[in-house]
């Protein structure tokens, strides 16, 4: 009944669906691009909280905060997990619960590199170079499928199903800031994202005939991507001694790569869903314009505290990718900063925003981090949790489930992320 | 002697070199003016700098606040300086003085009905006490009928100059004295009037409860997508003039915005009033125009609020609130929309006030038929309809009653999920209009001792016909709650809905006017010595001639309340009719209307969103009983309460009793052991009931105190439920299955253990956190919000939340917390969903479940 309103191709061998944070990394990619630490502990504000050269990206015209010179180096670790399950109901009829029947728990790590230079007493400019991973679409699924157990025979093996995207783009940023007046500076960025390999892999392994695994099919596909540029623009207004107000703009850019993968809108779930193609199709990743303004307020007081909001409007609408109906996403980041006598910092967030891909379906992020400087090294830890739910079909759907027929699942996916970033001043 | 000269010669010495020191002001200190201190260039420039840069001092140490300054830069730099906090205005140093009241009442606005806004500007705008009347003074917190006479009683003796006169008002309390210190003045403080600011905003996901109370449960509705949203802006002129708009979102529920006005505005509640005018004769107490609440006595006749408290005493942390006021609460569906106005005397007082506003209620199919103009036989919004009888009138359809929702769904639920195709035949939402008038009128013949009389009336513009059957509990013929209705034993307060309200008529004062409701009222309250009697009568009056008392639905409280320092005992007794369905009655009771009865069970109605008729149902249910309550202090170390209730529900004419205890010792300061002992039961056990049950509940607190207020606390919790034998749960233990056993009790034991820390790392941020190992049902208060925990296998509750006060007028509180359920292994045999069930082949056995949750609560303030 579900199914009925699936677009189906003619050249469809399988169909699964994809959406959002992890699985679904491959149509929009999920952007992991490592900012300082301190900044992801404040809700990930990069644009007003940022102290390393990611400032490069998120809002250039900040770069005039960072005096002298500077390197930095950011790392983090991303934990991903995802528990996928099937409702059951009771004897009469009624559902009764969510049984979990597959998880798959990932870790991935993402690094970045800058360093940042000016001398204010000389000549109001900053310029910066930052090398970093920025989208990923890294995704994998593993199921180990067992059978019904009999009397000496407890749930045997059978098979497993396996589905695994990956491929992360690298970001080059090279970066300039100046200002006229003290209130008010902008900047530039020129970004290029690098050429990088997508890999995409379905695989069945079947041990043993059973209604509990999907037909066996299988593919693998490499492809290149090329260079792409964009620009990033900013400007920063300084509101009395106690607050910033910054606007940025950045320009949308598209990654063409050839792939087997066919992406499609499901209009049954409003969300998108992948067929796979004999004949390699040409896929592109867009990254679509962005609108970024914030308000950063840090009272003149006894204790050091910083106030962030952030506010980010992603135009999905614009991209066209096949079939695919996207919709522009909101990003709300609310942060503080509080200087524990002044020297110990401890910071805590939070995330709000939509998806591109349904307007009901948002995700709220904590955010968490703290920091401590010694001599010219600056140590910056920040850590973020979130977690989504939705409903989907059953990516290895076998023709006649017996424990599934509607094939609709539920899939309760969380990430807990760890970044630590490191500065030296010289 | 040689020592001595020597000391002596030391002496002087020193004191001829600091006396060279002209000491400098801190926080006002110039590059120039320390120049000479024996400390490094870069240290001046960091100490010049923090100043400049708004760092202010309160004591010399804060020096070290400023990194790079070392205790032994401090031991150099004392001498030189001293402190003047001059500069700091009388605004900062009421924030300072009462931030802790000041946090907990914006934090917990939601819980306490707009008094707060109340509280807060009193606390900046603070009122001479001599011009406080009997009603201003008992909306202060914690503040007793007793404190408020010896108030008055002080005032009549003369002018209350300072706090001497005030501490030795004759009777007040200890604590009744404390209280009111941070919210009035005395003649010789008053400062011109300024303009003050505040907004406020909460968002959150935490799961609502049905009421704040160990009998709620949590609600269905959890929907991290469409979170709560409470916005409020506020702005005021000294004590004189006042404005205000609220916007509420409950969580999952759409925006509701203004229709024809041009472009996209959400609805908010907007209010205005004038307070506080002295005209000789009578002073203006207030005039409120737009949203406005409303407060008699003890609730019986009128009190227009969503939400239902169980034991509101008005006595203590349930304090009710008299008179008028603005309303920018979270209530949306008893919400008064018009003008209002309070007037008052020293020997009077008169309130007059009219509202229009739209209701949520649901529609009976009784409607005339329709021309469906999509042909979907589905009455969509914004439909336009035609006129089948011809008449040039459309003939409506009557009403079964009023419903208050959370969230407010048009169309109702499906699995807890909000949809637009429904059994319903009219939306629910703004589905009848109501126009309501009402006032009271006081007299205070001697100080402390008031006599009054309330009115309102509620005009409908659709008939109030409680069709149950055919709106509430019908539906799938086979699947129906008809035969239930009236008839099933677990559902024994069903002759309560049997009794709703039934009226059609006209008004003069309305021409839509196609039903009513009039309430009228009477109450008292007077203070002898140290004992305060209160109550009300209501009654709900079908007749022309109003005033024709005893022969109609009725309700009724009595209270007295006894004061002494260390100990004070209230007593209370109430009596409702079941006819008395009166949607304005917040007076005292333990259960909400419509508990036990059908409405509990939502697949026997023909929606799920009618079980609100009885899990939001703010009115109480009809009961008869006494309430007494006492706190004695038995030691400076040791404390006993008691709760004692018990109480006959009308409407089955079944007792219940609720016996709560609880002991605090303290032995040293930095301890405190509490230990709550609850006993709870209704009825008798009857193995042919199953409703009876007896409950115990124990709860052990030991809370460290440490250095800077920080603590760590410890909890356990142990319930355990005793329900009579349940036959349809298990079969005979003899052979023949069809005889269900009779005997044996089940119970569900409880149990609940875990600690929590708050940590002040100083006077302006503070983390707490806290972890709960959680075994069945457990209730708590965490932080601000009050959780409700059901879990079938055990779970493991985390919270952390942290508080920062950003500036002096800026804070920002935010609270995540997290569940995971153990996994689940109750279940043993289930069957695939959507396909064949009771006996298919396809059986799921010992299925894996695991649940978890994340929701947080963030809330920023503005105050200026």
């Amino acid at each position: 009944m579900y199914i009925k309103n699936i677009k189906v191709l003619s050249v469809v061998l399988f169909i699964g669906v994809i959406f959002s944070q992890s699985y679904f990394n491959r149509i929009l990619g999920d952007d992991i691009y490592p900012i300082s630490g301190r900044a992801y502990g404040m809700a990930k504000t990069a644009m007003m909280s940022d102290n390393s050269s990611a400032l490069g990206l998120s809002n250039p015209a900040g770069l005039l905060k960072l005096n002298g010179f500077n390197i930095d180096v950011s790392t983090n670790i991303m934990r991903v997990k995802e528990r996928r399950s099937i409702p059951v109901q009771d004897f009469f009829g009624d559902y009764l619960v969510d049984a979990n029947y597959v998880t798959n728990g990932n870790y991935f790590n993402y690094n970045r590199i800058g360093v940042s230079y000016s001398n204010l007493s000389i000549l109001p400019i900053s310029l910066a170079i930052s090398q970093g991973q920025y989208l990923t679409s890294d995704y994998l699924f593993n199921e180990e499928v067992r059978d019904r157990g009999s009397s000496f025979y407890k749930d045997p093996l059978v098979g497993y199903h396996k589905f695994e995207t990956s491929g992360t783009l690298n970001l080059l940023t090279c970066s300039m800031a100046t200002s006229f007046t003290n209130l008010f500076s902008i900047g530039f960025s020129q970004n290029v994202i690098l050429p990088t390999t997508f890999t995409a892999i379905r695989d069945t392994v079947i041990l043993e005939t059973s209604d509990f695994i999907a037909s066996e099919q299988e593919f693998s596909f490499n492809s290149e991507t090329n260079n792409t540029y964009f620009a990033v623009l900013s400007s920063e207004i300084k509101l009395g001694n106690e607050s910033r107000l910054a606007l940025a703009y950045e320009q949308s850019a598209t990654v063409e790569y050839e792939d087997s993968l066919v992406i499609l809108q499901n209009d049954t779930f409003g969300l998108p869903q992948f067929a796979v193609d004999t004949v390699h199709v040409n896929n592109s990743l867009v990254k679509p314009e962005k609108y970024r303004i914030g308000w950063s307020f840090s009272p003149s007081q006894k204790i050091n505290t910083t106030f962030v909001l952030e506010y980010e409007k992603v135009k999905y609408s614009s991209v066209a990718i096949d079939s695919l109906e996207l919709i522009d996403t909101d990003t709300y980041k609310i942060g503080f900063e509080y200087m524990v006598n002044n020297k110990f910092p401890i910071r805590a967030g939070l995330i709000h925003k939509t998806s591109p891909y349904r307007k009901d379906l948002t995700e709220s992020i904590f955010t968490f981090g703290f920091g401590k400087s010694i001599g010219k090294i600056s140590y910056d830890i920040g850590g973020e949790y979130g977690s989504l739910s939705y409903s989907y079909f059953d990516i290895f759907q076998p023709e006649n489930d017996p424990s599934n027929p509607s094939g609709i699942e539920k899939v309760m996916e969380s990430h807990f992320n760890i970044l630590l970033s490191v500065k030296y001043k010289f | 002697m040689k020592n001595s000269f020597i000391v002596i010669l030391a002496i002087f010495f020193c004191s001829q070199v600091f006396a060279e020191i002209q000491t400098v002001n801190l926080n006002s200190v110039t590059y120039s003016q320390i120049s000479d201190i024996p400390i490094s260039e870069t240290k001046k420039i960091l100490i010049v700098d923090f100043v400049e840069g708004g760092g202010y001092f309160e004591t010399i140490y804060d020096l070290l606040l400023i990194p790079g300054i070392s205790p032994e830069d401090l031991h150099i730099l004392k001498p030189y300086f001293h402190i003047d906090n001059n500069s700091v205005s009388s605004f900062d140093e009421k924030m300072k003085k009462n931030s802790y009241k000041i946090e907990q009442w914006l934090s917990s606005d939601g819980s306490q009905e707009g008094m707060s806004e109340v509280w807060l500007d009193q606390v900046f705008e603070p009122k001479d006490v001599n011009k406080m009347s009997y009603d201003d003074l008992m909306n202060l917190p914690n503040i007793t009928p007793i404190d408020a006479t010896a108030v008055l009683l002080q005032k009549d003796r003369g002018e209350i100059e300072g706090t001497f006169q005030l501490k030795n008002s004759p009777g007040i309390s200890h604590y009744g004295y404390k209280n009111l210190l941070s919210f009035v003045s005395f003649p010789d403080e008053i400062t011109s009037p300024v303009w003050r600011y505040r907004i406020s905003s909460l968002i959150r996901t935490v799961p609502p409860t049905t009421n704040p109370d160990a009998e709620g449960s949590v609600s269905q509705v959890k929907n991290n997508s469409i979170p709560e949203l409470f916005t409020k802006i506020t702005a005021g002129y000294g004590q004189n003039y006042k404005f205000g708009i609220a916007y509420h979102r409950n969580m999952a529920e759409p925006d509701f915005y203004y229709d024809n006005v041009g472009f996209k505005f959400p609805k908010v509640k907007a209010s205005a009033s004038i307070e506080n005018i002295e005209t000789g004769l009578l002073n203006i107490d207030r005039i409120v125009l737009g949203n406005f609440s409303s407060s008699f006595g003890q609730g019986v006749v009128f009190e227009n609020s969503d939400y239902f408290s169980p034991r509101r005493s008005g006595f203590g942390f349930s304090k009710r609130f008299a008179g008028i006021h603005q309303d920018l609460s979270k209530t949306n569906q008893y919400v008064m929309n018009g003008i209002s106005a309070q007037v008052s005397n020293k020997s009077f007082r008169g309130i007059l006030f009219a509202s229009y506003a739209p209701r949520d209620a649901i529609i009976n199919d009784d409607a005339e038929s329709f021309t469906d103009l999509n042909d979907n036989g589905k009455w969509d919004v914004g439909e336009v309809f035609t006129d089948a009888n011809e008449n040039g009138v459309w003939d409506n359809a009557s009403f079964s009653s009023l419903i208050v929702m959370n969230p407010r769904l048009p169309w109702g639920l499906t699995n807890g999920i909000a949809y637009n195709d429904s059994v319903l035949s009219h939306p629910l939402t703004s589905s009848v209009n109501e126009v309501t008038w009402g006032g009271h009128l006081r007299v205070s013949p001697i100080i402390g001792t008031f006599l009054g009389m309330s009115f309102y009336e509620s005009l409908y513009d659709r008939v109030i016909d409680p069709q149950i059957k055919n709106t509430i509990v019908g539906g799938d013929p086979g699947y129906s709650g008809d035969d239930r209705y009236l008839a099933y034993l677990s559902n024994s307060a069903d002759a309560e809905i049997n009794a709703m309200y039934q009226n059609s008529g006209e008004s003069q004062l309305w021409n839509s006017a196609k039903s009513f409701r009039r309430v009228i009222g009477f109450d008292f309250s007077t203070v002898i010595g140290n004992l305060a009697l209160q109550g009300e009568y209501g009654e709900l009056t079908n007749e022309k001639n109003i005033y024709k008392l005893g022969n109609e639905p009725h309700a009724l409280v009595l209270n007295a309340y006894y004061q002494f320092n260390s100990l004070n005992l209230l007593a209370l007794y109430r009596d409702y009719s079941l006819e008395f369905d009166n949607p304005y009655q917040r007076s005292f009771s333990n259960y909400q209307r419509y508990k036990t009865s059908i409405f509990e069970d939502t697949y026997w109605l023909d929606d799920p969103i009618f079980g609100n008729l009885y899990t939001a149902n703010p009115q109480p249910q009809a009961e008869r009983g006494l309430y007494l309550e006492s706190r004695y202090q038995f030691h400076r170390s040791m404390a006993g309460k008691i709760n004692w209730d018990t109480w006959t529900r009308v409407a089955d004419n079944t007792r219940y009793f609720r016996v709560v205890t609880t002991i605090e010792f303290c032995p040293v300061f930095n301890y405190r052991i509490k230990v709550r002992q609850k006993f709870q039961g209704r009825g008798s056990m009857n193995i042919s009931h199953p409703s009876p049950f007896d409950s115990r509940e124990t709860r052990v607190t030991m809370r460290l105190r440490l250095s800077n207020f920080n603590q760590i606390k410890l909890l356990y919790s142990n319930n355990f439920t005793t329900f009579a034998p349940r036959p349809r749960l298990t079969n005979n233990a003899e052979t023949e299955s069809s005889y269900d056993m009779m005997v044996g009790n089940i119970g569900t034991p409880e149990e609940t253990y875990g600690f929590s820390i708050t940590h002040n790392f100083d006077k302006n941020f503070k983390i707490m956190g806290s972890i709960m190992y959680i075994e069945g049902f457990f209730w708590n208060f965490e932080d601000t919000d009050f959780r409700i925990f059901e879990t079938e296998t055990h779970a493991l509750h985390n919270w952390v939340s942290f508080m920062a006060r950003v500036s002096t007028n800026l804070s920002m509180r935010l609270k995540v917390s997290h569940t995971s359920h153990f996994p689940q292994t109750k279940i043993t045999t289930t069957y695939p969903y959507n396909g064949e069930y009771g006996g298919s082949s396809t059986v799921i056995t010992n299925p894996t479940v695991f649940s978890n949750e994340t929701d947080f609560r963030l809330q920023v303030d503005y105050v200026y």
